[in-house]
């Protein structure tokens, strides 16, 4: 008797081939869980890289703040340029720096009377 | 230099697989899964399955899992011959699979190609482990549906096939599945087992030699001529 030649084979391989074995459904379902048990984490949405310009306006608050920033700066200008009458005279002299204005911080605050 | 040590290193299953193990974020996720052609086009190709799945897409898993696993379960079925060695094996690839997925450098090599190493590398340490196998103490598929006789004897020669399958020596089993059964060309095959082509031709041809010994002996039950 002599072996099976290869043609012989082909038809072993051949029906082997076409029994091929199926995972049992289980199976499938098993690794499928697996696949999702040891899922990274999904990636956090790319936040854009911020300029300067980004990064001082939300410092201020934002659109808004910058709004309240330049009426107070403009407020600030008017009020330096065209002082009311209603402002008192060492306001006055103070900025036009015609003379020397004096500020004694202490007064007659009566400092002593919170000692000890 | 970093992803392919750690490809190798889950494919070998070494050191640094249990410690991406433990180091790999883990999350249970309640998406509801929809069904999908897993291999139609518009599924991606496994490297973009990969990389859509290591970034969270669990419909990427569903279709890598469809696709995959009846390959990595039939290799492990025919090398091993045992159906509950062959589910564990196939777990523990598929689980290597998605591990190495964040890891994943598309282009390297085939992911298909990477798994059957793992699922061969899995047979070669659980084949190590056993005693020799005797032909007779194989038990064989049985199958009572009723079917024509031509049908009923390719059965039988399957069924042969798989029991003399499991009386060579595990390197050249792997070849002749991997060759003749799985359908693979033998530079694929040599890339898997990690050996030159010309080596896998040897495996193979000793394989089929070994193969026309065992099935030598019951040639008149399953229907081929002597010459």
């Amino acid at each position: 008797m002599t072996d099976p030649t290869d043609d012989e084979l082909e038809l072993f391989f051949s029906a082997a081939r076409q029994t091929r074995p199926a995972p049992p459904p289980d199976l499938l379902a098993r690794v499928e869980a697996q696949a999702l048990q040891n899922m990274p984490l999904p990636l956090a949405q790319a936040t854009p890289v911020q300029g300067l310009w980004s990064h001082i306006l939300n410092s201020l608050g934002g659109w808004g703040g910058m709004t309240g920033l330049t009426a107070a700066t403009a407020a600030g200008i008017l009020l330096g340029v065209y002082p009311p009458d209603f402002l008192s005279d060492n306001f006055s002299v103070l900025i036009s720096g015609s003379e020397t204005f004096f500020i004694d911080p202490q007064g007659s605050f009566g400092f002593e009377s919170t000692e000890g | 230099m970093l992803r392919p040590l750690v490809a190798a290193q889950l494919a070998t299953g070494g050191f640094l697989t249990r410690v991406i193990a433990t180091l790999g974020s883990r999350r249970k996720l309640t998406n509801k899964m929809t069904p999908m052609p897993f291999e139609s086009p518009s599924a991606g190709t496994d490297d973009a399955l990969m990389a859509r799945y290591a970034h969270g897409d669990a419909r990427a898993a569903q279709v890598l899992a469809a696709r995959l696993t009846p390959n990595v379960y039939a290799h492990a079925m025919r090398v091993m011959g045992n159906a509950a060695e062959a589910e564990d094996i196939c777990q523990e690839a598929m689980l290597r699979l998605w591990k190495i997925a964040p890891h994943w450098r598309a282009g390297d090599a085939k992911v298909s190609t990477w798994l059957y190493r793992v699922t061969a590398n899995l047979c070669t340490d659980r084949l190590r482990r056993r005693q020799p196998v005797n032909l007779e103490t194989i038990p064989e598929p049985t199958d009572d549906a009723p079917g024509a006789e031509e049908g009923l004897q390719a059965k039988a020669r399957a069924s042969a096939l798989h029991a003399a399958l499991q009386t060579l020596p595990e390197r050249q089993r792997q070849a002749i599945v991997l060759r003749h059964l799985e359908g693979l060309g033998n530079t694929e095959i040599a890339a898997i087992m990690e050996l030159g082509t010309r080596a896998v031709e040897s495996l193979i041809a000793r394989g089929k030699r070994g193969l026309a010994t065992a099935l030598n002996a019951r040639k008149d039950e399953l229907g081929y001529k002597d010459d």
